[in-house]
């Protein structure tokens, strides 16, 4: 069977800095994969380039087999591709319900039916299930990770991609994010999990991606990629 | 005679109000202000007497021509003054001297077009109501009735659609407005709509009260921008508080002190809250992000 994404020689351009060159990887359907690197090495442009919220500059992108290259961010999410990008990124001035609700915004514009919607998936979320009508900025580090995540739910993605979830949270909060990840996971969502720090990411996926200054240096199972000893020097350099 | 300065103060403060909305529409989505606004209400204005004039269409049928030519002039204002600005450089703000230029462009070409004489505009209602001791133009009655309808579907429009849900997304963090599959540009092109609506619409509204000219666009550039600054720049409720008391005040301050005074009131204000609360009444303290 085909994989669900297929990534082919992807490059990726900002000026004249070449972010991303001529990667190449596939996410199998059902599985996590973890795409890790040093900070810098290209990982949120990988992820951003597969959502369509940077262009590429050669290569193609295939989602299910189709050509998804020069598809614009919101065809994809209605494919089901859906991000919740670094940094989490939500909507701060607005409710928590709504931020949920602008998560489904490519597939209807009916106001009560995604409110019951929202609701919905804000009970799937013990962290944040509470709060619905907080003004999302005034949300915890974690929650705010929760909520960045049931958002990119609300398009109910076959394929999400998640990047740095861990990024900035005590202990015990990315322990329950993982928890997210794994349930998720359980349920038949595929997942492309960016983390910088590789022994989270090594928990709950099944194949590694490694990216080393725009470039993909190492890829396989998680149980090969963990032993590599070019991981240890994608994370010291060269 | 205080009833009716106060009728008045609100009639005209609700206009302020529709101006100030309008900025803070491409505040919103673009993190400018649109100094050429007040020639949107102009250009509405003289281009239904224009349709009406000359092409000789009804009064309705013009108006609404009219609005429709002055919401695809807001898109060229985008297009011509405002991106190439920013795409240049997000960070500058060199749209000040851009959107003031596409106004004086307008104002020349409605000369070239219109001369400077003044047109006179037809009454939605004409006739006066007594009002315990005012007698107030039904005109103006009319008027306040449509700036409040606007006002209360501009914030259901905000507030209540998804639509407007996005445009407060996009204003917030493009980038993850765009993750959400929410076209920026469109809601950009959307926010240039309201803008020049709004202030077509205040335009009509006014244009019987004060007769139609190619200068009659400015003081209302400075007018809803007071208003939308005392309020606090990208706070709807504030644009309208805003413009409540600019509107108010100037009467207040016409009837009582001297007419002289009228139209610098407002600039007094103005000054006053930028020196005092440079975030407006109802605006957040947001440090620039960059
Ligand atoms: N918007 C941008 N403009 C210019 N350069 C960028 C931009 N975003 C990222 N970069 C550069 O591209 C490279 C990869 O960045 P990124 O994908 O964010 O890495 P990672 O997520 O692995 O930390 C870095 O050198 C970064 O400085
Ligand atoms: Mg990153």
């Amino acid at each position: 069977m085909a994989p669900l994404l297929q990534l082919e020689n992807v490059s990726v351009k900002y000026g004249a800095i070449e972010a991303l060159r001529e990667v190449s990887f596939s996410v199998e359907e059902g599985s996590i994969t973890c795409l890790i690197g040093a900070n810098g090495a290209g990982k949120s442009t990988t992820v951003n380039a597969i959502a369509g919220l940077v262009p590429t500059a050669s290569g193609r992108i295939l989602f299910q087999g189709e050509d998804i290259t020069k598809l614009p961010a919101s065809r994809r999410i209605a494919m089901g591709i859906s991000i919740a990008l670094e940094g989490r990124k939500i909507f701060g001035d607005q409710t928590v319900i709504d931020n949920l609700m602008l998560g489904a915004y490519t597939r209807s514009k009916n106001l009560s039916k995604l409110r019951r919607e929202a609701e919905e998936m804000l009970a799937r979320f013990p962290l944040i299930a509470d709060r619905g009508q907080q003004l999302a900025g005034t949300l915890s580090g974690g929650q705010q990770q929760a909520l960045a995540i049931a958002r990119a739910l609300m398009s109910r993605p076959k394929l999400l991609l998640l990047d740095e979830p861990s990024l900035g949270l005590a202990p015990i909060l990315i322990q329950e994010i993982y928890q997210i990840i794994q349930d998720l996971a359980d349920q038949g969502t595929t997942i492309l999990l960016v983390e910088q720090f590789a022994a989270y990411a090594f928990m709950v996926s099944q194949n590694a991606c490694v990216l080393e200054h725009g470039q993909l240096t190492l890829a396989g199972p998680v149980a090969e990629v963990r032993d590599d000893p070019r991981l240890a020097r994608a994370y010291l350099g060269k | 005679m205080l009833l009716l300065f106060l009728i008045l103060g609100i009639t005209w403060g609700g206009i302020y109000a529709l101006v100030g909305l309008g900025f803070n529409t491409t505040f919103w989505t673009l993190r400018i202000l649109n100094f050429a606004q007040g020639e949107y209400l102009m250009a509405a204005v003289l281009l239904s007497i224009g349709f009406n004039r000359w092409v000789n269409l009804p009064w309705p049928i013009a108006i609404v021509l009219a609005l429709a030519v002055t919401a695809a002039l807001g898109l060229v204002l985008e297009r011509v003054a405002i991106r190439p600005v920013l795409q240049h450089d997000p960070r500058s703000h060199s749209w000040v001297v851009t959107t003031l230029g596409a106004g004086i462009v307008l104002q020349n070409l409605a000369v070239l077009l219109f001369g400077t004489s003044e047109y006179p505009f037809p009454k939605l209602m004409e006739g006066v109501v007594q009002l315990l001791d005012a007698r107030v133009e039904k005109q103006l009655l009319a008027v306040f009735a449509i700036t409040v309808v606007l006002v209360v579907l501009f914030d259901i429009f905000v507030n209540r659609t998804l639509m407007g849900k996005a445009i407060k997304a996009v204003a917030f963090d493009r980038m993850a407005a765009e993750a959400q599959g929410i076209n920026s540009r469109g809601i950009v092109m959307l926010s240039m709509i309201l803008m020049a609506l709004l202030a077509g619409i205040a335009g009509l509204l006014i244009a019987p009260m004060v007769s139609a000219h190619p200068y009659m666009g400015t003081l209302m550039t400075v007018k809803g921008f007071s208003a939308a600054v005392l309020g606090g720049l990208g706070s709807p409720v504030g644009a309208i508080v805003g413009g409540l008391v600019v509107g108010i005040a100037e009467q207040l301050v016409g009837g009582y002190i001297n007419p002289g005074l009228k139209d610098a009131i407002g600039l007094i204000f103005l000054f006053v809250i930028l020196i005092a609360r440079p975030q407006g009444l109802f605006g957040k303290k947001v440090a620039e992000r960059v």
